[in-house]
């Protein structure tokens, strides 16, 4: 019996129509119309506005079950919950830092730029077509069909670069170093202002009170710790 | 329980309805299908390899195939940095497995060994092991459920299965699409051919699509049984969106000569005029100093050390720029030619007798160029008219509809080759990059919701398996309580900092000795 054969129907209704019906709704033809004009801005915008969901979330989520979780050892479980904080504070500061800096495709683009510029440049270009014009298939290549197919090649490496970019100093560098960095420390913070309103854990009213707080100070000399003997004094 | 009942017997009803509805629309479009698959397979031996001539049939798509050329052998010529840019494919699992590792065995070092906290060591391990886990955690959920989530959207997309003709890839597939068909039927094919089957079959789509205008006045074809038609209204957009781009191209180009390139060319030739000598005796050292060298890198250098040389003797900047204009050009050949050029524009403004003559010269010899780009802006503004009479739109808003013949683009024909050679092939792009724009925006909501949806079950794995690892693998760190934390919870017993504390294990001993 073919499993996938079975499943596909139920995918279908379960997965497919819903995605069919949410992509013929006002609000996701709106959104594709700014994806279809290239409006960097908005598309900036909801980037950024799914990583605040996503990561506050994600971290609201993590926090409150770390503090709830009994399995975690006590002495443990306010610091990796404070850690968690941090981290998702940081994570999502950090993103909005990268997404308008290194993963912006303005800013890789530049870089690519100042990095290539001596092998996309208008000499370099020239050379390049007289190589190619070499070639039967590309004599009859005007300059205009050349220099749009080579800016068309010019923004994919630009692109694979931009990619690469991100992923070294946004995903690795950034996020799994700079962050777990910092975070740790402020995690002592967070820790602190998480054990705030914890209250002493108290005494059982039948334990014995060895401190006498109000009543007679008990005659202890130094170095004498044997309050029994003093007690009954 | 009743619910899951229900729900799996609407789906089986609901597929039966739908293998009903396939099987009376097979009957329509089989006929329809039968002819363009036997017409494709007629054409098919006549496809055109790279390198040979392009079928005549293939003509207007053939500037897909074109592009790839050019984009190979510009590739070819790179250095070997960008080569390997292009060869490494990061795609969603690499990206996926990359992050995993940043989080499983990079950020656990900055949070152990993290000289600025003052989280005592067993605290700092045992968190740090978290990530980990959650590294795991997280390749399990996004490869397993994201990757798969956004596979399937692919999938749905390049078979056609969105109601929205917009929405659909079906009409000029993705390249892994094909790719993983060809394989399917084909387990054994190489990687050459592979790359060539899919590129024939993208031909051939985007030519259908070209095609189908000609036809049906709108962009249309077949796909799994199904015709996709792009609405007349939508078509309409892509047809003034396309004039529109190249409208705007055009009055860039006319404001770039009339603001820069004519005011440069007048400062050039005036500045020619008046330091006729300078120019001569420049352009002639020049020409003699290349003409010596025969290899282009000397030739470079020479040009170099002779760039430093005018503008170390505060030599005019047009000078300067005269000589970088020359050293741009790629060979010795296009050097000297260049040269020659320039000493022959210098006679010519040489034998005028003032600036304003100069002034006068240049415009002459650039209004044709001026001219004929107003006249390809005029040319554009009739064609926007005409499509905006061959497609008539009636209503405003919402309710407008737009109605058109279905020879419409044939009669257009004539005025797009005025305005583009390759108008048509233009607006099927605009609709194949339109489409993967609207997935676009659509993966990014759903992408949103899926991993918003996720998260809880995430959250809650790892905060069930986290300390089950740790008190099996590592129940010294997850049982010890620290002797910092012991310290704490024993000052905490004694309200009275300045009496001597007792410690806990002799007070205890003392109590049991008096029992």
């Amino acid at each position: 019996m073919n499993i996938s054969k079975l499943t596909a129907p139920i995918i279908e209704t379960g997965l497919g129509k819903p995605l069919d019906k949410l992509s013929q709704t006002r609000l996701l033809e709106g959104i594709s119309k700014k994806y279809r004009e290239n409006d960097l801005k908005f598309i900036g915008g909801l980037g950024i506005a799914s990583i605040i969901l996503k990561d506050g979330l994600g971290g609201y989520l993590y926090v409150k079950q770390s503090l709830n979780n009994k399995k975690i050892p006590s002495d443990k479980r306010k610091f990796v919950a404070a850690l968690d904080m941090t981290n998702c504070g940081l994570m999502i500061a950090m993103q909005i830092l990268m997404f308008k800096t290194v993963s912006n495709k303005k800013v890789q683009e530049k870089v690519f730029n100042k990095l290539f510029s001596k092998v996309f440049d208008r000499s370099a270009r020239k050379g390049y077509q007289a190589i190619i014009k070499q070639q039967d298939k590309f004599k009859k290549v005007t300059g205009k069909t050349f220099n749009l197919s080579f800016e068309a090649f010019n923004k994919t490496c630009a692109g694979t670069f931009g990619t690469l970019l991100s992923l070294i100093a946004a995903t690795i560098i950034a996020k799994r170093v700079i962050v777990p960095f910092i975070a740790t420390p402020l995690a002592d913070y967070a820790k602190n202002y998480l054990s705030k309103n914890d209250k002493d854990a108290g005494f059982s009213k039948e334990a014995k009170n060895t401190y006498d707080q109000q009543g007679e100070k008990l005659d202890i000399k130094e170095n004498d710790t044997n309050l029994l003997k003093a007690a009954k004094k | 329980m009743y619910g899951g009942i229900y729900f799996l017997v609407k789906s089986a009803v609901e597929s039966r309805r739908l293998m009903v509805a396939i099987g009376k629309a097979e009957q329509i479009i089989k006929p329809v299908v039968k002819t363009i698959e036997s017409n494709a397979q007629k054409v098919k031996s006549a496809v055109p390899t790279a390198a040979g001539k392009l079928d005549v049939h293939y003509q207007e798509a053939g500037k897909f195939i074109l592009d790839n050329d050019l984009k190979k052998a510009q590739l070819a010529l790179m250095p070997k940095i960008v080569q390997l840019m292009h060869k490494v494919k990061i795609g969603e699992i690499q990206n996926i497995i990359i992050t995993a590792v940043g989080t499983g065995m990079i950020a656990p070092i900055f949070i152990k060994y993290n000289p600025l906290s003052k989280a005592d060591n067993d605290t700092r391990t045992y968190t740090a092991f978290r990530q980990p886990v959650s590294a795991v955690l997280a390749v399990v959920t996004q490869a397993g459920i994201v990757d798969r989530f956004n596979k399937y959207i692919n999938n749905r997309t390049n078979s056609g299965k969105y109601t929205s003709v917009s929405m659909n890839k079906a009409g000029f597939q993705d390249v892994k699409y094909l790719e993983a068909i060809e394989k399917k039927n084909n387990p054994n094919i190489s990687k050459e051919q592979l790359a060539k089957n899919v590129e024939e079959t993208q031909l051939r789509q985007l030519q259908t699509m070209i095609d189908s205008t000609k036809t049906e006045g709108t962009i249309q074809y077949v796909r799994n049984g199904r015709t996709f038609t792009v609405p007349t209204a939508e078509f309409k957009e892509l047809l003034t969106t396309t004039t529109n781009e190249k409208l705007k191209h055009v009055e860039k180009e006319i404001k770039r000569y009339q603001t820069e390139k004519l005011p440069y060319k007048i400062e050039r030739g005036q500045f020619l005029r008046a330091n006729n000598e300078t120019v001569n005796s420049t352009m002639n050292e020049v020409l003699a100093g290349v003409e010596k060298l025969s290899d282009d890198k000397e030739i470079e250098k020479y040009l170099d050390s002779k760039i430093k040389n005018l503008k170390s003797s505060k030599a005019d900047k047009q000078l300067v720029k005269m000589v970088t204009d020359i050293k741009q050009k790629s060979n010795k050949i296009e050097i000297t030619n260049k040269i020659t050029e320039t000493l022959k524009q210098a006679a010519d403004f040489a034998k005028c007798a003032t600036d304003n003559e100069v002034k006068l010269k240049v415009e002459k010899a650039v209004q044709p160029r001026i001219n004929s780009l107003i006249a390809d802006k005029e040319n554009i503004e009739a064609l926007l008219k005409e499509i905006d009479l061959k497609y008539v739109t009636t209503g405003e808003g919402k309710n407008a509809v737009v109605t058109a013949s279905k020879t419409a683009i044939k009669d257009l024909e004539k005025s797009f080759k005025k305005v583009d050679s390759e108008f048509l092939y233009n607006v099927v792009q605009k609709q194949i990059k339109n489409v993967a724009a609207n997935i676009e925006g659509n993966k990014q909501v759903t992408g949103l919701i899926s991993s918003l949806a996720i998260l809880p079950l995430t959250c809650g794995m790892l905060n069930y398996i986290y300390p089950k690892i740790m008190d099996t693998l590592f129940p010294d760190l997850s049982k010890a309580k620290h002797s910092k934390e012991k310290d704490k919870f024993v000052k905490g017993c004694n309200p009275n900092p300045a009496t001597t504390p007792v410690e806990v294990k002799k007070a205890d001993n003392t109590q049991e000795a008096s029992k």
